[in-house]
């Protein structure tokens, strides 16, 4: 237990060896996790759950998780208590010391307590309240020999740690301070904090924030092509493809088998093409840069700067976080949304997520499309969806009528990213796409590829002509993309680029396939947070969206070509 | 929003003079202040706005957004409407 942003899932995951999503802000963990820590000769099972503020005011979904888990009787507590922040640490613990249960408290950030001139007499502390309380530096295991020893200890006796509630909330500030005024002592130094404002502050603070954001997306798209044109193409196109391509050839005879190999959507090219080559770079490039935002503490503040902007379209600062987590994978970004204090929110931001933002394999694909043809167009898709995004916003603000919460946030301490956790960071992440998205797409090339062999995609093809070519005005293998789309967003682009299509053509898939459904895991995730109406009714709106708007450009586009040529 | 204002004396011999406090939303960048009426609303405390801390004002947003102040080392970012209405008496010299 503990405040958010103190340190639990750096101290669950050295205590467990698990890896789980640690970052400098708050509402990070929206959900619990559970690892084996190994006590003695026993094996307990050690759960981390989302930070909360003040047990008996539980923000929303994500602090309402950690009561729960507090009211489930667990055998004993670690409260993570922040050396930054003491005051309103001893208040939770307080809280959590009314539970009756064996309380163990890890007085955490001690070294930016030091760099502070802050120094805590924590031997007091654990006289006043009567429980062990360990000084520790979590991210680099400071002081966890002796936090083992003690958690030991105190699981074992099993002794709950009985503690006479306050009658008001009043006299428990009261105390604290008393305690706290004897426990603190700062030594003679200065701490400069007004460096940091200038982020904040409008000015220079929106500009800057511009400056980064388009820094951001720069760096994204040129790592991204880079990692593709000079490490991964050469690998694949130049030495991979050519030994499997004579493999095959040489071993296989029968053509069906052959072209279900390596020929139009074969899966050993295109199938390892598509995601490692086309995807991959730009997931590298794009988390390397998100785990960057996310460790400095930065994200909060971006989100203060544009909350007066964000309220005029009926959402809060705090939405940034879930909608940039949504450029990256959707389902962590709809995850995320617990975080926001209110359930209207919630579906506003997990809707755009799934209309109008392109998640980062979608991404990768766009460019890989459009890129060599016109840098333009990317822009041209990035801009469409801000646009759908603001009139998503507007539209649910204005149906379903419920007051804005207000803002009341606590920005966390702007950090130096470590390299370290960065690249744990990206490696889980990467690791992640393999498992969830590479595979998945693999498997779904592969059933491609038999079905089109077979013809099944042709004749699935014409069965979907009318809407294809009529309205779409797209030639009819444009069916495969809406066809594989439902299984991962990347694959209704993909399969456009080989294809001989004009321009408009072009961007026509790429609208549809931008407003297309989210993927099926998307839709399990919508259907696990709020409810399988809400998971049917995206599902619809976005395929009927996807086809009308397509539509509407091939038109438009097509009198835009006449009108100029 | 029924806002209830929490009306505890601050010490023993000093009572609530409200016409001679300002409420957070009036301060400019830079001046202190120490609070001495807060709204009754759960999280506040635990953000540190308490009667008696005390705050210097950082910076406002644009177009409506949060104000921004600094206690004890954190840094807490507070809508407008609810700054309007907590109470706060400014500290001289700033």
């Amino acid at each position: 237990m503990g405040l958010p942003n103190v340190g639990k899932s750096v101290v669950f995951s050295k205590l467990t060896g698990m890896d789980v999503m640690v970052s400098n802000y708050a509402g990070t963990t929206v959900e619990f996790a559970e690892g084996k820590l190994k006590l003695g000769d026993e094996q307990f099972i050690l759960k981390d759950v989302p930070g909360v503020y003040n047990i008996e005011a539980a923000r929303d979904e994500a602090e309402k998780v950690a009561v729960r888990m507090l009211q489930s009787k667990p055998s004993a507590v670690i409260c993570v208590l922040d050396a930054t922040n003491l005051e309103s640490s001893l208040h939770l613990l307080t809280q959590v010391l009314e539970y009756d249960l064996p309380v163990l408290a890890v007085l955490n950030k001690q070294d930016l307590a030091q760099k502070r001139n802050t120094d805590i007499n924590h031997d007091y502390l654990q006289s006043v309240f009567q429980i062990p309380i360990i000084p520790t530096v979590a991210t680099t295991g400071e002081g966890f020999q002796a936090l083992l020893k003690k958690l030991f200890d105190v699981v074992t006796a099993g002794k709950p740690r009985r503690h006479v509630p306050d009658k008001q909330d009043y006299d428990r500030w009261q105390n604290i301070e008393n305690i706290i005024a004897k426990a603190v002592r700062m030594r003679p130094g200065t701490d400069s904090g007004q460096k940091q404002d200038i982020l904040i502050k409008p000015w220079p603070g929106i500009p800057i924030a511009i400056a980064l954001m388009a820094v951001m997306f720069a760096t994204v798209i040129g790592l991204g092509m880079g990692l593709r044109q000079f490490v991964l193409l050469p690998f694949f196109r130049d030495l991979l493809f050519p030994q499997l391509e004579n493999l095959v050839n040489a071993f296989i005879e029968q053509p069906l088998l052959r072209n279900i190999l390596i020929g139009e959507y074969g899966f050993l090219i295109k199938g390892i093409e598509w995601p490692f080559s086309l995807v991959l770079p730009y997931v590298i490039s794009f988390y390397m840069v998100l785990s960057i935002l996310e460790d400095s503490g930065y994200l909060p503040r971006l989100g203060i700067l544009l909350d007066g902007v964000f309220a005029k379209i009926g959402l809060n600062g705090s939405c940034v976080i879930p909608l940039l987590l949504g450029y990256g994978c959707g389902i962590p970004a709809i995850m995320a949304t617990r975080t926001l204090p209110s359930r209207k929110l919630r579906i506003i931001i997990a809707q755009m997520v799934c209309f109008a933002v392109p998640c980062v394999s979608q991404t990768g694909a766009f460019i890989s499309l459009l890129a060599e043809r016109s840098i333009a167009a990317v822009i041209g898709i990035f801009l469409v969806s801000l646009a759908a995004m603001v009139l998503i916003g507007l539209v649910l603000d204005k149906v379903l009528k419920r007051p804005l919460p207000h803002t009341l946030v606590e920005l966390p301490q702007l950090l130096w990213p470590k390299p370290r956790t960065l690249f744990k960071k990206v490696l889980m992440r990467v690791r992640r796409f393999i498992v969830d998205g590479a595979v998945p797409m693999i498997i779904a090339v592969f059933f491609a590829s038999l079905l089109y062999e077979l013809g099944i995609l042709k004749a699935a093809g014409e069965f979907l002509s009318p809407v294809i070519s009529g309205w779409l005005n797209m030639p009819s293998e444009a069916a495969v993309p809406l066809i594989l789309g439902i299984v991962r967003r990347e694959l209704t682009v993909l399969p456009l680029i080989d294809m001989d299509l004009t321009s408009v053509q072009f961007f026509t898939g790429a609208i549809v396939a931008l407003f297309y459904v989210p993927c099926i895991a998307m839709i399990a995730s919508l259907a696990k947070e709020f409810s399988i109406k809400v998971a049917a009714a995206t599902l619809f709106a976005t395929t009927f969206a996807a086809l009308f708007l397509g539509g509407i450009v091939a038109r438009v586009g097509h009198y835009l070509v006449m009108l100029f040529s | 929003m029924n806002i209830k204002l929490d009306t505890r004396t601050v010490t023993q011999n000093e009572s609530l003079d409200f016409a001679s406090y300002i409420n957070l939303n009036e301060l400019t960048p830079g001046q202190q202040c120490t609070v001495m009426k807060v709204p009754d609303i759960a999280i506040l405390p635990s953000l540190g706005l308490r009667i008696g801390k005390t705050l210097n004002m950082i910076t406002r947003s644009i177009i409506g957004g949060p104000i921004i102040v600094g206690i004890d080392h954190r840094t807490v970012a507070i809508d407008q409407n609810i700054a309007s209405e907590i109470l706060v008496k400014r500290l001289s010299g700033c």
